[in-house]
C-alpha cells in the first residue's frame, strides 16, 4: 500500500505542476460556462423575437425575464462533464502506455514501487482527478449561471413546482451518483493503457470502446445498466445528471427510479476495482 | 560483498536468442564496465538485472534481493537508462521531486545537492524538454543519485554525447567512484570507458567472452615495441626473428614501415641504441600497450576466425 501512496503522491505532484492539469481544468470550466451562456443567448434571442412580434402586432413589448438558474446550471455542468469524461479517458489511457514509452515506468519500478503499485497509485489518483473535473465544470457553470440567471424555486405559471432546497438536494443526489461512473471511466482507461503498445493506440482504443458502447448501448436495453459506462455523462446521455436536467425544468417523468439510483451508486465502484486489478495483472506480465 | 550477481542468465525474444549463459559479479566499490558491440545483449542483460524483463532462466541478485523484487532495495539502486526518461513538461527540480516522491523521502542526498553534484544548479528552473542531451543525461544521473544509492547502473551513459559531454560524464563517474559508490556501466565506447572502469565484462553475441579486472585484461604475455622506420631492411637484418610484424599502415607517419618487435628482456632505450648504431633510422619507437580497443579487436578476430572455421571458409 505504501508504494501505491508514493505513486499517488508522485503522480499528483506531476499533474499539479504540469500545464496540462491547469489548462484542462480551465478549458472544462470554460466549456461549462459557454453552455450556460448559450442558454442565456437563446433566451435573449427568444425575447427579441417576441419583442419583434409584439411591435408588429402593436402590443406592449414584454420585459426580458431572468429565468431560474438551476436548469442552465445543470445543462452547463453536464456539458462540461461530457467533455470531462473524454478528457479523463484520454488522461488515463495515456498514463501507463505513455509512461511506458517514455521509460518513466522503468524509473518508478527501480525506485521502490511495484508494478501493482504503479497501477493502484494511478487508480487512486482518479478520485481527486474526477472530483477536480466535477469541481472545475461545476465552478464554470455556477459562475456563469449566477451571472446571467437567478437561483430560486422552480415556478411555473405562478405555481412553485420545487423549492430551491429541493432542487439543491436533487442536484446533490445527482452529483453523488456521477462520481462512481467517472471512476469507472478512469480505470477503464487504465486497463486499456496497460494493454496497449503505445499511448496513441491506448487513447484510440479507449475512446473507441467508450464511444462504441455509448452508440450501441440502446441495443442492450435495460442490461446496459449493469455497466458503469451507462451511468456516465456521454453523448447519448442516460446519466443521473441528464435526468437532473429534466428535473430542473420541471419535467414530471424525469429522474432515476430508486433501484436504478442504487445500482448507479453500487455497481461502478466494484467494476473499477476489477478493472484496476486486471490492469495490475497485465502490467505485471509485461516487459517495461 | 556482491552488489550485483548474475548467474546463467538466458533471455530470448521469440526465436532470437538475446543472451545466454551470462554470469557476472559486481563487487562493492567496483566500477564495472559491461562492454560489447551494438546488439550484443548489454541492454537485455541490464533490463533483466533491474527486473524490467523476466529472464528465461538464471538467477539475479541485486544488493541481496532478487531482481524482480528490486523495489525492496528501497532506492539503494540508482539507474540511468539509455534514454534519459525525463518528464519534458516539468522543470529540472520538479523532475527530481517527482523521483523523490517515488522514493518517499528516506533522507540522504537531496535535490539541491544532486543538482550541485552534476553541475545543473543554474538550470534548476528550466524545463527538462529544453535541456541539451548532455544536460538531460546529467539530470538523469542527478535523479539516480537522490537518496542513498549504493549501486548506480548506467546504460549507455555516453551515447549521443559530444566530446565535452563525454568528458563531463566521465568526470562525474570518477567523482562518484571516489565517493565509494559501486557503478555498473554498459557501453560500446571502449576508449572512454577505459579511463574509469576497474573491472570489465565483454559481451559478444549474447555471451560473456571475457571478464577480468582491467589491469589483468590489459596485461600482455609479451613485451613488445612498435617502431616506424624508412630503413626496414637494416632493422630486419639486425633483429631477425624478433620482428613479429611488418606493415605500412595509415595510422603512423606516412611513407614509413611499422615494425612490431619482441623486446624480450631488453630495455627500449637499449634497442633504440642498437638500431641507430646499425644504421637504422628510427622515426618513432614506443612500448606496445594493450588497450580495451585492442583486447576487444582480438576477441572480435577470434570470434570471426571461429565462425569461419565453423563454416569451413577462411577470412581474408
Amino acid at each position: 500500500m505504501n508504494g501505491s501512496l508514493r505513486v499517488l503522491r508522485a503522480e499528483g505532484h506531476r499533474l499539479l505542476r504540469s500545464r496540462l492539469g491547469l489548462w484542462g481544468a480551465l478549458c472544462l470550466a470554460l466549456v461549462s460556462a459557454l453552455r450556460v451562456m448559450a442558454s442565456r443567448a437563446a433566451e435573449v434571442a427568444d425575447h427579441a423575437a417576441s419583442v419583434q412580434r409584439a411591435l408588429s402586432d402593436g402590443r406592449d413589448t414584454p420585459e426580458l425575464a431572468v429565468s431560474n438558474a438551476y436548469a442552465p446550471l445543470v445543462d452547463g455542468w453536464l456539458t462540461g462533464l461530457t467533455v470531462g469524461v473524454l478528457l479523463l479517458l484520454l488522461m488515463a489511457a495515456r498514463s501507463l502506455a505513455g509512461d511506458r514509452e517514455k521509460g518513466i515506468l522503468r524509473l518508478a519500478t527501480t525506485r521502490s514501487a511495484t508494478r501493482a503499485a504503479l497501477v493502484w497509485g494511478r487508480a487512486l489518483l482518479g478520485i481527486p482527478v474526477c472530483l477536480g473535473v466535477m469541481a472545475a465544470t461545476g465552478l464554470g457553470a455556477w459562475l456563469a449561471a449566477s451571472t446571467f440567471f437567478e437561483f430560486g424555486p422552480l415556478i411555473e405559471h405562478g405555481y412553485e413546482l420545487m423549492s430551491a432546497e429541493e432542487l439543491k438536494a436533487e442536484l446533490g443526489k445527482a452529483l453523488v451518483a456521477t462520481l462512481p461512473p467517472l471512476l469507472g471511466v478512469w480505470t477503464f482507461g487504465l486497463l486499456i493503457s496497460s494493454m496497449a503498445r503505445s499511448a496513441a493506440g491506448a487513447v484510440t482504443f479507449a475512446l473507441a470502446g467508450f464511444l462504441g458502447f455509448d452508440l450501441f448501448k440502446e441495443v442492450l436495453g435495460e442490461s446496459q445498466y449493469w455497466a458503469f459506462a451507462a451511468y456516465s455523462p456521454s453523448f447519448v446521455d442516460r446519466s443521473c445528471m441528464a435526468e437532473m436536467a429534466g428535473i430542473a425544468r420541471g419535467l414530471s417523468d424525469a429522474g432515476y427510479s430508486e433501484s436504478l439510483y442504487r445500482m448507479n451508486l453500487m455497481l461502478p465502484a466494484p467494476q473499477a476495482v476489477l478493472l484496476t486489478l486486471l490492469a495490475a495483472w497485465i502490467l505485471s506480465r509485461r516487459a517495461l | 560483498m556482491s552488489a550485483l550477481r548474475i548467474a546463467s542468465l538466458a533471455k530470448s525474444y521469440r526465436s532470437t536468442r538475446a543472451v545466454s549463459d551470462v554470469s557476472l559479479n559486481v563487487d562493492e566499490g567496483q566500477i564495472y564496465g559491461l562492454l560489447g558491440p551494438n546488439g550484443s545483449g548489454k541492454t537485455t542483460t541490464l533490463s533483466c538485472a533491474l527486473g524490467l524483463q523476466r529472464p528465461d532462466s538464471g538467477t539475479i541478485e541485486l544488493l541481496g534481493q532478487p531482481a524482480r523484487a528490486i523495489h525492496r532495495t528501497q532506492g539503494r539502486v540508482g539507474v540511468v537508462f539509455d534514454e534519459p526518461t525525463l518528464i519534458p513538461g516539468l522543470r529540472v527540480h520538479q523532475n527530481l521531486s517527482y523521483a523523490e516522491c517515488l522514493l518517499g523521502h528516506r533522507g540522504g542526498r537531496g535535490i539541491d545537492e544532486a543538482l550541485e553534484l552534476v553541475g545543473l544548479a543554474k538550470q534548476r528552473r528550466q524545463r527538462a524538454g529544453q535541456l541539451s542531451l548532455g544536460q538531460k543525461r546529467r539530470l538523469a544521473i542527478a535523479r539516480a543519485l537522490l537518496g542513498r544509492p549504493e549501486l548506480l547502473v548506467l546504460d549507455e551513459p555516453l551515447s549521443g554525447l559530444d566530446t565535452a559531454g563525454v568528458r563531463e560524464v566521465l568526470q562525474l563517474v570518477s567523482r562518484l567512484r571516489d565517493d565509494g559508490l559501486t557503478l555498473m556501466l554498459s557501453s560500446h565506447r571502449l576508449h572512454e570507458l577505459e579511463r574509469v572502469v576497474t573491472h570489465v565484462g565483454i559481451l559478444m553475441d549474447g555471451r560473456i567472452v571475457r571478464e577480468a579486472p582491467l589491469p589483468e585484461l590489459l596485461a600482455t604475455d609479451r613485451r613488445a615495441v612498435v617502431l616506424y622506420t624508412d630503413t626496414p631492411d637494416a632493422a630486419r637484418s639486425l633483429l631477425g626473428p624478433l620482428v613479429l610484424e611488418e606493415s605500412t599502415d595509415n595510422a603512423g607517419p606516412t611513407g614509413l614501415t611499422r615494425l612490431r618487435i619482441d623486446l624480450r628482456d631488453e630495455q627500449p632505450a637499449d634497442l633504440n641504441h642498437r638500431l641507430v648504431g646499425s644504421g637504422c633510422r628510427v622515426s618513432e619507437l614506443r612500448l606496445e600497450r594493450h588497450s580495451l580497443q585492442t583486447v576487444f579487436e582480438e576477441l572480435l578476430d577470434a570470434r570471426l576466425d571461429g565462425a569461419a572455421d565453423a563454416t569451413g571458409g577462411s577470412r581474408s
